[in-house]
C-alpha cells in the first residue's frame, strides 16, 4: 500500500500533475500500456465510486469502469485537450447509460461520439454555487427524484435523452422533472438565504 | 446462527454451536470428525439443522424464498465433487453459474475471470477428467468463486494443491476475505496462520476455541505441546484445554 | 486552470467509503474532473476500501488485453472492437446460453437409463417382428410405467448425480431441477414407448395409450414420495409397487398362459382405472406442491 501515497508529492503541484495526464495520454494513444496503467491507477478509484453512487449492480458497474478504459486505450488519440478527468467521466457516463439500454434489450453498444462541450448555463451557475454555500442544505430539501435528474443533467452532463436512458423514465418526465427541481432548489435557496451569493466562503 | 445442532444419521456431529461470522476469512480447524464438514455443509444450505437456525446475509435459510436467495450469492466448495465426463473446465464453470441463476448476458466474462483466477485460463477448454488433482481442486474453486459469491465456503480447498499452488491460494483467499465472508476448513494448521483472519476449533461438534491466527500462535508460545510452529502448539493446547474442560462438565 | 481548494482528507475518506452526502459529493466529483491531484488522492482512498478488489481485477484484465492485443491491430476493428475486452462472442454467447439448459437435462439422459430405454423399444420391436412373439405389448406394458420412474431415479439426488453436492447449493437445484429433469424423462419415454406399444399388435392387450397416466402418477408419485425418503427408496418403492401389483397376482393366478394372467391383470390395473390414475396424478402434483420446500434439502432423506 505504501507505494501508493508516492502521488502525495504531487498534490502541491496540482498543475503539473494535470499536464502529467496530458502527457500519459498522449503516450496512451502511441500505444504505451505502462502509461495505460498510470492514468487507470490515478483516475479508476473515484471513476468506480462515481458510478457506484449512480449504479446499485456492482457487475455493471466493473464493465463500464472496464469499458471506460478500453475506450480509453482505443480512442485516446480523440482526446482534444479537455481535462482528463473530465474526459474520463464523459466516457464512463456514456458508458453507463449504454449499460442500462443493452440491459433493457434495447439496442446494441455504439462507438463513442466525442465528448459534447457543454454549455455555460444557468447549471454552471448552480455547480459553482455547489462548491460553497448553502445549495447542500437546499438540495437536501428536494425530492431524490427531482435530485437524480439534476444530478444527470447538471453535474454529469448528460443530454435529457441520455439521462432519461440512465433512470429509465421517459424524456418528458426527464425535462418537467429538471424544470421543477430548478424551481424548487431556487425557491428552497431564497428561503435559506434570501440574496444567494457566489462568494466563497 | 444459533444454538446449531446437526445430527449424521444417528450421531450428533454438531452440537450447540453459535457463530457470528463478519468479512474476513475464517479457518476452521479441527481433528477429523471434528464436524468442520457438516458446520460448512450446513452453511453451504446443503444440508439443514435439527435444530437452531442459520442466518446467512441476514436471511434465514429456513424459509424457502431467502434461501433461494441466498443461494444465488454464496459460493460452495465440496470437499469432493464429481462432474459429468465430457465437461470441459469452462462448461462446468458456466453451468454452476447457470444453476446459479446469473444473467447469461454477463456469464462468460465472469466464467473467465474465474478460471483465470485459479490460474486455469490456458486450460479453460480441456476436459476436466485429464486435469490433475490439484488442478480439479482449482476447478472446483473457479466454479466457488464465479458469482463473487459474498459467503463463501470452501471445504479442505488446498487438498491435493501442491506447496505453490497452495501460497497462490491462500493469495487468493487474501483477496476474496477483503469483501466476502469466506469460511475454510482445513487441518492445515499453516493453512490458517497464512491466510485467515479468525480460526475456529472444533472438537467433537464442539466449539473448542476461537480467536485469530496470533492469539492461537500466543497460546503456542506459553505451551510445551507438540508441534514444530508455535501456532501448531497453540492448536494442540487449544485441543487440550478444551478436552478437559469437557471431561470435567 | 488552477482550482480554487482541495478536497480534504475526511472528504476523501467519506467519498471514497460511499457515506459523503449527495451534495457535498456533487461537488467533489465536479472538482475531480478537473484536478489530477485530488482525483489520484480519491482512487488511492477508494483502492484501500473493498473496491479495490474490483480495481485489481479490471486492471489486470485491461493490461492482459492490452499485452494480447496491441494498439497496432486497432485500425481495421472498430467495429469488433467493442467486444474486445469482453470474450462474449455470439458463438460462445451461444454455448452458455443453450449447453447448461442441455446440461441440466442431467445424467439420465446422458447415460445408461437412455441406453435402456432404446433397448426395450428396439427389444419388443425385435421380439414381436423377429420372433414372432404375439404377446410383446403385454410385456411392454408391464414395463413400460417402470421406465421414467427409473429414469426420474438415475436423474435427481445423490446418488444418481456427481454434480449433486455442488448443485443442492444453488438456486436452481432444487425441485425446480427435479422436475426439469422429470420433464425430460417423460418427454422422451412416452412417445417412444407408445409409439412402439402401438406398432406392436394389441393380441389381448390394452391400449397403447393405456399406461400414460399410470406413469404419470408413478413418476409423480415417486417425487412427491422422494420429499420424504429421498428419490432413490421413492422411486423402488414406486417401481417396484408397480410391478409387484402387477406380476405377483398374474403368477399367483390359475388358468390360461402366463401372458394371457398377464395382460388380464394388467386390464385390471389400466382399462377401468383410468379415472383413478388421474385423479393420483392430481392428488401426487398437488402434494408435490405443498412439499416442494423439502427439496431444499433433500439430501437429509
Amino acid at each position: 500500500m505504501g507505494g501508493r501515497w508516492e502521488n502525495d508529492d504531487t498534490h502541491a503541484d496540482a498543475g503539473g500533475d494535470a499536464s502529467g495526464d496530458a502527457v500519459l495520454l498522449r503516450a496512451v494513444a502511441a500505444g504505451d500500456a505502462s502509461a495505460l496503467a498510470e492514468l487507470y491507477d490515478r483516475h479508476a478509484g473515484w471513476l468506480h465510486a462515481r458510478l457506484t453512487r449512480r449504479c446499485a449492480d456492482p457487475e455493471v458497474v466493473r464493465e463500464v469502469l472496464q469499458d471506460t478504459f478500453v475506450t480509453v486505450w482505443r480512442s485516446a488519440a480523440g482526446h482534444r485537450g479537455q481535462q482528463a478527468g473530465g474526459w474520463l467521466w464523459t466516457i464512463a457516463a456514456r458508458r453507463l447509460v449504454d449499460a442500462r439500454r443493452v440491459q433493457e434489450r434495447a439496442a446494441r453498444v455504439e462507438t463513442l461520439p466525442a465528448p459534447a462541450a457543454v454549455a455555460p448555463s444557468a447549471e454552471d451557475r448552480v455547480l459553482t454555487a455547489l462548491e460553497y454555500g448553502d445549495v447542500g442544505t437546499a438540495l437536501d430539501r428536494i425530492s431524490p427524484e427531482l435530485r437524480e435528474v439534476l444530478r444527470a443533467t447538471v453535474v454529469d452532463g448528460l443530454s435529457t435523452r441520455e439521462a432519461a436512458r440512465l433512470l429509465g423514465i421517459p424524456e418528458g418526465t426527464v425535462k418537467s422533472r429538471a424544470l421543477r427541481a430548478r424551481a424548487e432548489l431556487r425557491a428552497a435557496l431564497t428561503q435559506l438565504n434570501p440574496s444567494p451569493t457566489g462568494g466563497p466562503a | 446462527m444459533t444454538g446449531l445442532r446437526v445430527r449424521h444419521r444417528r450421531t450428533v456431529a454438531l452440537d450447540s454451536v453459535d457463530l457470528a461470522l463478519g468479512t474476513g476469512v475464517h479457518g476452521l480447524l479441527g481433528p477429523n470428525g471434528a464436524g468442520k464438514t457438516s458446520l460448512i455443509r450446513v452453511l453451504a444450505t446443503v444440508a439443514g439443522p435439527s435444530a437452531g437456525r442459520v442466518e446467512l446475509l441476514g436471511r434465514d435459510t429456513a424459509e424457502h424464498r431467502a434461501l433461494g436467495e441466498v443461494r444465488g450469492r454464496l459460493g460452495y466448495l465440496p470437499q469432493e465433487f464429481g462432474y459429468y465426463p465430457g465437461f470441459t473446465v469452462r462448461e462446468f464453470v458456466s453451468y454452476v453459474a447457470w444453476l446459479k441463476e446469473m444473467p447469461a448476458a454477463r456469464t462468460p466474462a465472469a466464467v473467465e475471470r474465474a478460471v483465470a483466477r485459479v490460474g486455469l485460463a490456458d486450460r479453460a477448454d480441456r476436459k476436466i477428467r485429464t486435469l490433475s488433482g490439484g488442478m480439479v481442486r482449482r476447478v472446483g474453486i473457479a466454479q466457488a468463486i464465479v458469482n463473487a459469491p459474498e459467503v463463501l465456503l470452501l471445504d479442505e480447498p488446498t487438498a491435493g494443491l501442491d506447496p505453490e499452488q497452495r501460497v497462490e491460494f491462500r493469495e487468493l483467499l487474501r483477496e476474496l476475505g477483503a469483501s466476502a465472508t469466506v469460511v475454510v476448513s482445513t487441518h492445515l494448521v499453516e493453512d490458517v496462520a497464512a491466510a485467515c483472519t479468525e480460526v475456529t476449533l472444533l472438537d467433537s461438534g464442539r466449539v473448542a476455541y476461537r480467536g485469530t491466527p496470533d492469539t492461537l500462535t500466543a497460546l503456542g508460545e506459553t505451551s510445551d505441546g507438540p508441534g514444530d510452529h508455535p501456532i501448531e502448539r497453540g492448536y494442540t493446547a487449544a485441543l487440550r484445554a478444551h478436552r478437559a474442560t469437557e471431561v470435567l462438565r | 486552470m488552477t482550482t480554487p481548494w482541495h478536497a480534504s482528507e475526511d472528504l476523501t475518506l467519506r467519498y471514497a467509503d460511499g457515506s459523503l452526502p449527495e451534495a457535498d459529493a456533487w461537488s467533489l466529483e465536479k472538482h475531480l474532473e478537473t484536478c489530477t491531484a485530488c482525483a489520484t488522492r480519491v482512487s488511492t482512498a477508494v483502492r484501500n476500501t473493498p473496491a479495490g478488489l474490483v480495481l485489481d481485477e479490471v486492471r489486470d484484465l485491461i493490461l492482459t488485453a492490452t499485452a494480447t492485443r496491441p494498439k497496432g491491430a486497432r485500425g481495421s476493428d472498430m467495429c469488433g472492437s467493442a467486444a474486445w475486452a469482453r470474450p462474449a462472442p455470439t458463438g460462445r454467447h451461444l454455448t452458455t446460453h443453450l449447453k447448461p439448459t442441455l446440461w441440466s437435462l442431467g445424467p439420465a439422459l446422458r447415460g445408461t437409463w437412455l441406453l435402456a430405454l432404446l433397448t426395450v423399444v428396439v427389444g419388443a420391436l425385435l421380439l414381436n417382428r423377429a420372433a414372432g412373439y404375439e404377446a410383446t405389448r403385454t410385456l411392454l406394458l408391464t414395463l413400460a410405467p417402470v421406465i421414467p420412474v427409473a429414469g426420474v431415479a438415475l436423474s435427481y439426488g445423490p446418488h444418481a448425480d456427481p454434480l449433486h453436492e455442488i448443485t443442492a447449493a444453488t438456486p436452481s437445484g432444487g425441485l425446480r431441477l427435479a422436475l426439469t429433469r422429470t420433464a425430460a424423462v417423460l418427454g422422451l419415454s412416452l412417445p417412444a414407448l407408445t409409439l412402439t406399444g402401438a406398432a406392436l399388435p394389441a393380441s389381448g392387450a390394452p391400449g397403447a395409450a393405456a399406461w400414460l397416466l399410470p406413469a404419470l402418477a408413478l413418476t409423480l408419485g415417486s417425487l412427491t414420495l422422494a420429499s420424504y425418503v429421498g428419490c432413490r427408496t421413492a422411486t423402488a418403492v414406486t417401481g417396484g409397487g408397480w410391478l409387484a401389483a402387477v406380476l405377483v397376482p398374474a403368477f399367483a393366478a390359475h388358468g390360461g398362459s402366463l401372458t394371457a394372467r398377464l395382460a388380464g391383470r394388467l386390464a385390471v390395473c389400466f382399462d377401468g382405472a383410468q379415472p383413478g390414475w388421474a385423479a393420483a396424478a392430481a392428488v401426487c402434483a398437488v402434494l408435490l406442491a405443498v412439499r416442494r420446500d423439502a427439496y431444499d434439502h433433500l439430501e437429509n432423506r
